[in-house]
């Protein structure tokens, strides 16, 4: 991502590039199984281990496990308590304008596991911008870190944030 | 629940996931489940104001079934990444089909592994998510 640092400014592009390298506040988010509960039953999830401790347990688990696309969620809660918490959301940060803005891609590592009862940390990074199809497409590279006091990082999210200029 | 993953080969096709349909009522679930308050998925008014014909889904809700491929197939305790990238909207009521595939089978660090492809298609056979997930075997 390195090269993405040094494009040639677009004129059109509407991203605050000088937030490159930039990394937000770290916030902290209680993760309750009840909302692991509500997340699965809407998307559809029945696998026990979301749902009972004696489940999760057997399959190798501390306790009730957040299913993959879980750590979304306290990236989207952490920033609708932005004020409460105090920080700038790296959305704000990097200036997303929801006019054009496009969720291009989303990638996730799992070093770890986010488990009921866990306080998740959550800092974002703005790892840099570039620009496709001549200015016409405008991306922005996030890296999310989530970490647990004694575990570490749990999971990491890349995401990559699209304005449509053309 | 978990496959023996040992016997994978390449090619190999893992079980569908079919979602849908993706409701109003379901938009509005998951814009609460999710904490993704964006108006474009639960507000039609503001969709209208926006230039849209109506609202469509939020494409973290796809990125879950799309999860689930694989996670049924060798267990979340396997999973090691997760990646897709956003190719279509999904519209309001749309049934999403979930698929993936062994891409490949390779070792890293001493640990061997499988690169699983992964797609998501709604009605008319358009594709809305493609990407791939790693999968650790032992």
């Amino acid at each position: 991502m390195s090269d993405a640092l040094h494009q040639p400014v677009n004129p059109r592009g509407l991203f605050d590039r000088t937030t490159a390298g930039m990394k937000t506040k770290p916030v902290s988010y209680p993760v309750e199984k009840g909302r692991i509960a509500f997340f699965c039953d809407v998307i559809g999830e029945t696998n026990p281990i979301h749902f009972e401790e004696a489940a999760a347990r057997k399959a190798g688990f501390a306790t009730i496990v957040a299913p993959p696309t879980f750590a979304m969620v306290i990236d989207l809660e952490t920033t609708n308590a932005a004020r409460r918490l105090d920080f700038t959301p790296v959305i704000a940060l990097v200036r997303c304008d929801f006019r054009y803005l496009l969720h291009g891609s989303e990638r996730y590592e799992y070093p770890g596991h986010i488990l009921a009862g866990d306080e998740i940390t959550i800092t974002h990074e703005v790892l840099g911008f570039e620009d496709k199809k001549g200015g016409a497409l405008e991306f922005c590279h996030i890296r999310s870190s989530l970490t647990q006091a004694e575990r570490g990082e749990v999971v990491s999210i890349h995401r990559t944030f699209v304005h449509r200029l053309g | 629940m978990a496959t023996d993953l040992s016997k994978a080969q390449v090619g190999d096709a893992l079980p569908e996931v079919v979602f849908g349909p993706m409701t109003r009522k379901v938009l509005a679930l998951y814009a609460g489940a999710s904490g993704d308050h964006n108006d474009v998925h639960i507000d039609i008014d503001f969709a209208k104001a926006a230039g849209l014909n109506d609202v469509f889904a939020q494409g973290m809700l796809s990125m879950a079934p799309y999860a689930r491929v694989v996670t049924d197939w060798a267990g979340l305790d396997r999973l090691e990444s997760l990646e897709t990238r956003f190719m279509a909207i999904t519209p309001v009521g749309a049934t999403g089909r979930f698929s993936g595939r062994v891409a490949e089978t390779f070792e890293a660090d001493g640990v061997r592994k499988l690169r699983i492809a992964l797609a998501a298609h709604i009605d008319g056979d358009v594709q809305t998510l493609g990407g791939e997930a790693i999968v650790r075997i032992d």
